[in-house]
């Protein structure tokens, strides 16, 4: 398309506010909550994947590779964080599945699938946690 | 009346790449069943992770080498880049408007995670060649 080769002076036409006059809505925030914990999982995964494919490399000794870092409490964050976004993208992924066959499209009904995604989503980050640090 | 219809044509140069790209669909539906084949082993790999920060060594040991689990672990991870995969390239699709700048990272993108996705693989034979020589 020939718009889209570099913008013109004519492209730089004035947009439509958007986020700035938008009240935030729960819907809307979980939304985009769901599009930012599939990059930060995705980017997780990958860092993931190469962590395995480095220790593979050296020799297979769990407690060595990047283990000092994860002991550490901004490590341990990290992962919290990551553990918390595989979690809600779960959730909410599982709410975005019933959508796609036409369950729970009513406002009201939107609103209380995203509460329950929010609250499972803490209950199944502390349970897993809970049992990862109770030797 | 003396008309032809190229004058009421557009000329082919301005109207290639409009219209509907008549695909898609396609991966509309790889991306749902990648979703649900990732929540059973998403289920699966948290508890794995569980067992093997919280359990002793002799349960880490039965829990890494176990080859049901090599595979549970193989799937886990490339369908999550699979799903991923796609994910990402919508983002890049939605949000980056400069046509070299977006078809270069969508091209990166794909060759990263196939790098990975395929290094993966081999790390998880290395792996297991290994232990199983170990056994030997």
């Amino acid at each position: 398309m020939t718009q889209s080769q570099g913008k013109t002076s004519a492209d730089n036409r004035p947009l439509s506010p958007h986020l700035g006059i938008w009240k935030w809505t729960l819907t809307m925030t979980l939304s985009i909550l769901h599009r930012a914990t599939g990059v930060a999982l995705f980017v997780g995964t990958l860092l993931l994947t190469w962590w395995v494919i480095l220790n593979a490399y050296s020799s297979w000794i769990p407690n060595e590779f990047l283990s000092s870092f994860f002991h550490s409490i901004l490590g341990k964050l990290v992962l919290l964080g990551w553990s918390a976004s595989l979690f809600y993208h779960l959730c909410n992924g599982v709410r975005h599945l019933l959508w796609d066959i036409g369950i729970g499209f009513e406002v009201h009904t939107a609103k209380r699938s995203g509460i329950i995604v929010l609250i499972a989503t803490a209950l199944l980050t502390a349970l897993s946690w809970f049992l990862a640090f109770s030797h | 009346m003396d008309y032809h219809p190229s004058q009421f044509r557009s000329r082919l140069a301005k109207v290639r790449g409009l219209g509907s790209a008549h695909k898609g669909s396609g991966t509309w539906i790889a991306d749902r069943i990648s979703a649900l084949a990732l929540i059973p082993l998403t289920l699966w790999f948290v508890v794995s992770i569980i067992q093997i920060v919280a359990g002793t060594d002799e349960v880490r040991l039965r829990v890494i080498a176990s080859p049901a689990n090599t595979i549970m672990l193989l799937l886990f991870i490339l369908i999550s880049l699979y799903h991923g995969y796609h994910g990402i390239k919508v983002i890049i699709e939605d949000y980056v408007h400069r046509e070299i700048v977006k078809n270069t990272s969508l091209i990166l993108l794909q060759f990263f995670t196939g790098i990975s996705a395929l290094a993966f693989v081999c790390a998880m034979l290395i792996f297991h060649l290994s232990l199983f020589s170990a056994t030997l």
